[in-house]
């Protein structure tokens, strides 16, 4: 409200301080403290804008001048495909998932989610192992056909733009599954029986009716899963595919210019920006309160002879390569070095990183929650949903470009403590922000809390106002409302966006490589190493662990769907 | 009778655009008022005026002598006491029968929680199905909890927003009668928004015709039917033959008894179809009290006929019943009589 009020008025002349002071005596306490959370938030993205801002002594006009139009092609090339590759893996199967009944049905609808546990550097090391002149498949195909060099005949290099992209679309669909697979069961059966009876083909009502109505989710879900993508940093870095992230990566390690580095992530925000207001457009579009949610009852279509194994095949290929095959491997690397991997730095590491991910996951989780429900009690305030939006943008930083604009303010913060206590006291505090684990988790919740605003703000647009409105008006106020229906009612949501935000925390590689204080390892950044001096078999009980403790919630909360939905 | 809801001259806009434009009305103790008017005419904006889920631009809501809601101050809908029912019943699915009934109770003990709930459960006839959940119950079972959910903390006044617009016609009228019922053994004002005149002669006592922003009548059922004071109001209520003086025929003046004084005073006159009848013989009437027809449309409707007639010196169709055994058929040239004392007058 108290922006559209401002314009007019603003038209007419007031003076601006008096506006201000409008919108700040219209500013509740709870709207305020989202404010400034989202300010906290944001601070990092104002820091890294300031900073490019910077003069750089001409690192960027020469990387600008030589190879930063290859990056920006190959950026653009790989998110293009990742999100194809994505929709071709995730679209079908969730299809498959909420329309039909098939053998197997129940196992696959929580197998395909496993992928999402897989780091795609691990995979991608996998695949090259095998895949690679010197891997089993090559050599095997040479003995079979007598070939003697690779002038012989023509095998796929998986170390090119094109593997990198199908390593990670087979790690990233999850994303388009589990959306679309929730989108698809939202649809009422009677709209396609509707289509249908109005003479249209299974396929066009797909077309006409699925897809349209689950375009916003859709478009979610290919917003986290590109950028996911221009975030990876590992999987090209370790194909040797340079893309804006290895260029920020190595502007930082190899020139120690911050204010190029900061240059390059601008660039690359770019990108991003533009897939998330295409996210935010669409998602604007579909403010449709779906009524029948809890209490559908969908009768799923029996799939039989070919087609239930064709369905069983797509769902076993996308299984098999995007989690069992890599895991199965590992394993077997795990039984052959179990010496070399079994050792108490390994346990150690594992125990901080299990530590901090959950202490992350709980954190976004909360802070969604407060500043969606306070977005919704304040809801007759148009600004009410921009600290919500402000928080997303952390997941626009990718984690080489969020390491770096995190320890811009955080230093900052410490020089002036550090100062402060100099002067006043004998003593200084030290590093004790960029310094310690504190910088990772503010990192990871900068980056992460995306997953969880996105979700809480869906899952709310889907209890309908009138369960608001019947509350309130039996003398129940905004905040036990919110306690009493809104957060029963999202549990699921909070615990499905919490468990993959702990995952990604789990996983995340680039920002800890660069964040991590003296003497801290992530399991993350202790496998990478070992992948990086092609030495994984050393770090696979590590690994390893990086896939189970993704795995463990994963089945927990798949459970607990699927009881809710029973 | 005490008087628990007043709405005085009501303003509401959205943006430029006005949506209510002075409406006043008010409700007493135990009086089911019901807000009738097409979508979009405004009705369900009054109604969220009253929960306070909407600011009003001017006038002034009091909710039994305390003033609610003005152009300046809104109370919150949680401090109203109101009772609201859904259309889409709105009960909490995480909840049961029984802690969707005493949501509204939460500063009640529990003794007196549980008897209230079991008075409630009695009212509404659901007594043992307390630890179900809403997704375990029919449709009429949910709307019942809703409105015992809505009862159980005695609101002043319950507001129910097209409560029977998604219930099947078999079961609308036997559940329309039980809610009254449980509304009327409450004793409570009650104000219910309907589109269906059918379901407002059913429930309410009192019927606000609404129109484009504005309330066009308040009256008893029968009244607006028999009484409209406006053409808009005539036409809702249900089919009515309307003539505009300065059109009629001599002949047609005759038949249909318009004097010269009320010439002058009246713009328009209207038949309901029952009151344009069959004129038997018409030996003993003066051959200008009927006046002659051409049957253009029969549709047979169980009790009557209702038959589309064409007058000679008249544009439009004339509707108008006939015992369903009359012996007419379309193209027959008839006789008909316009029954003068029902003639309403605009």
């Amino acid at each position: 409200m108290s922006l559209t009020s401002s314009s007019p008025a603003i038209k007419n002349g007031l003076p601006l301080s008096r506006h201000l002071k409008a919108i700040w005596q219209r500013m509740s306490w709870p709207m305020f403290s989202a404010w400034l959370i989202a300010f906290i938030f944001v601070m990092p993205v104002l820091a890294l804008v300031f900073s490019a801002l910077q003069p750089d002594e001409a690192i960027f006009s020469h990387l600008f001048d030589t190879v930063l139009f290859d990056y920006i092609y190959n950026t653009f090339i790989l998110v293009v495909l990742v999100s194809l590759f994505s929709l071709a893996f995730g679209v079908p199967s969730a299809w498959l998932m909420a329309m039909c009944d098939f053998k197997f049905k129940r196992f696959f609808s929580w197998a395909l989610i496993l992928p999402l546990a897989m780091p795609a550097y691990v995979v991608a090391y996998i695949y090259t192992d095998l895949f690679d002149y010197a891997g089993p498949i090559q050599i095997s195909l040479r003995d079979w056909f007598g070939w003697q060099s690779p002038n012989d005949y023509w095998f796929f290099d998986i170390r090119s733009l094109g593997g990198a992209a199908v390593v990670l679309a087979l790690v990233l669909f999850p994303y388009v599954y589990l959306l679309m697979r929730s989108a698809f069961a939202n649809i009422s059966k009677e709209q396609l029986q509707a289509s249908r009876i109005l003479g249209d083909s299974a396929w066009r009502s797909f077309l006409r009716i699925q897809l349209p109505q689950s375009r916003g989710l859709m478009i979610a879900a290919l917003a986290l899963v590109g950028m996911e993508t221009l975030a990876d940093f590992a999987t090209v870095h370790y194909f040797a595919v340079n893309t804006l992230t290895t260029a920020v990566y190595d502007t930082w390690l190899g020139y120690y210019s911050l204010p190029a580095a900061a240059k390059i992530s601008v660039f690359m925000l770019v990108f991003v920006f533009v897939l998330l207001g295409m996210e935010k457009y669409q998602r604007r579009k579909q403010a449709v309160y779906s009524r029948s949610d809890t209490f559908s009852d969908n009768k799923p279509i029996a799939l039989t002879g070919k087609r239930a194994w064709l369905a069983i095949g797509y769902c076993s290929l996308l299984f098999i390569a995007g989690f069992l095959l890599p895991f199965a491997i590992l394993i077997e690397y795990a039984f052959s070095y179990f010496d070399e991997a079994w050792n108490d730095s390994f346990i150690t590491y594992s125990w901080h990183t299990l530590l901090m991910a959950l202490g992350v996951a709980v954190i976004c989780v909360i802070i969604s929650c407060y500043v969606n429900l306070t977005a919704r009690a304040q809801s007759h305030c148009q600004s009410h949903q921009i600290p919500g939006h402000l928080l997303s943008l952390g997941y626009a930083l990718p984690g080489t470009v969020l390491a770096i604009a995190v320890l811009i303010p955080m230093s900052f913060i410490e020089h002036q403590i550090n100062d402060y206590f100099a002067l006043w006291f004998d003593w200084q505090p030290g590093l004790f922000l960029s310094g310690t684990v504190t910088v990772i988790i503010f990192a990871y919740c900068v980056r992460f809390i995306a997953i969880c605003i996105g979700a809480t703000r869906e899952g709310l647009a889907k209890i309908s106002p009138n369960l608001d409105a019947a509350s309130l008006s039996m003398g129940v106020g905004p905040k036990r409302t919110a306690m009493k229906i809104h957060l029963p009612l999202l549990t699921k949501v909070m615990l499905t966006s919490g468990l993959l935000v702990f995952i990604e925390a789990m996983k995340e590689l680039p920002a800890a490589l660069l964040l991590r204080p003296f003497g801290f390892e992530t399991l993350a950044t202790y496998v990478y190493q070992y992948v990086s001096d092609e030495m994984l078999e050393q770090a696979s009980l590590a690994a390893i662990v990086i896939v189970l403790v993704g795995l463990i919630p994963l089945i927990f909360v798949n459970r607990n769907m699927e009881s809710r939905k029973a | 009778m005490s008087r628990v809801l007043e709405v005085d001259d009501i303003h509401v806009n959205y943006g430029q655009q006005s949506v209510l434009s002075g409406v006043s009305f008010d409700v007493e103790q135990g009086e089911i008022l019901c807000l009738l008017g097409p979508s979009g005419c405004g009705k369900t904006t009054i109604l969220k005026s009253i929960a306070g889920l909407l600011p009003i631009s001017s006038g002034s809501i009091d909710i039994k002598q305390n003033r609610v809601s003005n152009g300046a101050v809104m109370v919150p809908p949680e401090k109203r006491n109101l009772g609201m029912l859904f259309q889409d019943y709105a009960l909490f699915p995480h909840l049961t029968v029984a802690d969707n009934i005493t949501y509204g109770l939460a500063k009640a003990d529990k003794a007196t929680k549980l008897s209230r709930l079991k008075e409630l459960l009695d009212l509404v006839h659901l007594a043992g199905n307390e630890h179900k959940y809403p997704h375990q119950l029919s449709g009429g079972q949910q709307q019942r909890v809703a409105l015992a959910r809505a009862l159980a903390y005695r609101p002043d006044i319950l507001l129910l927003d097209e409560p029977f617009s998604n219930i099947d016609h078999k079961v609308k009228y036997e559940l329309i009668e039980q809610v009254r019922d449980i509304i009327k053994k409450a004793n409570v004002a009650a104000i219910f928004v309907s589109h269906s005149k059918e379901e407002a002669f059913a429930f309410a006592d009192k019927v606000a015709v609404v129109n484009q922003g504005l309330i066009e009548q308040v009256d008893q059922p029968h009244v607006l039917y028999q009484l409209p004071q406006t053409q808009f109001v005539g036409h809702f209520m249900g089919k009515l033959n309307c003539f505009a003086v300065a059109h009629l025929s001599a002949a047609l003046k005759a038949a249909i008894f318009v004097s010269e004084q009320e010439e002058q005073r009246i713009d328009f006159i209207g038949f309901r179809p029952e009151h344009i009848v069959i004129a038997e013989s018409c030996a003993n009437l003066a051959a200008d009290n009927y006046v002659t027809a051409k049957v253009e449309q029969k549709r047979f409707s169980g009790t009557h006929s209702l038959l589309l007639v064409s007058l000679a010196d008249w544009d439009e169709l004339i509707f108008m019943l006939a015992p369903f055994d009359q012996n007419v058929a379309v193209g027959d040239e008839i006789n008909i009589r316009f029954v003068k004392q029902k003639a309403i007058q605009f």
